[in-house]
């Protein structure tokens, strides 16, 4: 490694190294675009339910699916019963 | 503050507080170098400065109603975002990384000496390994003085501290950088000698 140009016990020295050093960078102007379109104009959520309310939703759709079943079956013999006694 | 509009901030702050977004966008704008410029020189690469500005911004326009104005620019609010960010992205990733030669090259203008850039680069280097090796306070104020050219009233209060303290703070740390670069240069003479 090369020894550095300026005495490194000399805080002035140090001063304009860190001067030196810090040069101002610029961000890519793809990133930035990018971003503020992420920040001002959102992309709609693609799924309006939450994947920890998934599990609950999919309950509720086979329960009724059930009660739905069971409905129509109740509903199938009552007809039949009515039918048979008519 | 240098860079920040405190008189245009408030009425964009406002509107953007009360969910314009395009207002938003503006403060965005007027900020987003500052604190790039910040998280990369905390992190050390573009990769991980580029994503941790993303997070900040996320984070502030997902929190700008809970925003409270004490008085203090808007850029010292976005400052301390990016500060906790870094912690924790130093915390989880427990590495410091440095910045590559080649990440330094593109920072600078190309030289006509490639020798005497070639000492350039190894001095800076050597510096930027001693200065992550810093605090985080430290690294914070150096990076917001030497980058941002921040007065230390300024950075008091971006870093919550008087002036007086911001000056003694950095006076202990310009002495602290002395004396780590002055080891590391015995050490240097001492290897060459040995060789």
């Amino acid at each position: 490694m090369t020894l550095p140009i300026h005495n490194p016990y000399d805080i002035d020295s140090i001063e304009r190294r860190l001067e030196s050093a810090f040069s101002r960078v610029k961000p890519r102007d793809e990133f930035i675009g990018n971003l503020r379109q992420r920040l001002v104009y959102p992309a709609p959520e693609i799924m309006a339910v939450h994947p920890s309310q998934m599990v609950w939703w999919m309950m509720l759709a086979i329960f009724g699916g059930l009660l739905l079943t069971f409905g129509v079956i109740l509903g199938f013999i009552l007809t039949k019963k009515q039918t048979k006694a008519g | 503050m240098s860079e920040t509009k405190p008189n245009n901030d408030t009425e964009i702050l406002t509107r953007a507080i009360q969910g314009d977004r395009e207002a938003f966008g503006t403060l965005y704008e007027r900020y987003v170098d500052q604190i790039y410029n910040y998280v990369y020189y905390r992190t050390g690469n573009r990769h991980d400065a580029e994503d941790l500005t993303a997070r900040v911004f996320m984070r502030a326009m997902h929190h700008i109603q809970r925003y409270n104005d004490r008085g203090l620019p808007f850029s010292a609010w976005l400052y301390r975002i990016a500060h906790n960010l870094v912690v924790n992205w130093h915390r989880d990733n427990s590495r410091r990384q440095e910045i590559s030669l080649e990440e330094i090259e593109l920072t600078h203008p190309p030289s006509d000496h490639p020798e005497s850039r070639l000492m350039q680069v190894e001095e800076e280097d050597l510096l930027m390994t001693v200065l992550r090796s810093l605090p985080p306070d430290r690294q914070q104020l150096l990076i917001l003085k030497f980058v941002e050219h921040l007065s230390n009233a300024e950075i008091g209060q971006i870093m919550n501290r008087s002036e007086g303290a911001v000056k003694s703070l950095y006076h202990r740390t310009l002495f602290g950088l002395r004396d780590h670069l002055g080891s590391l240069a015995d050490e240097i003479i001492g290897e060459r000698e040995e060789s």
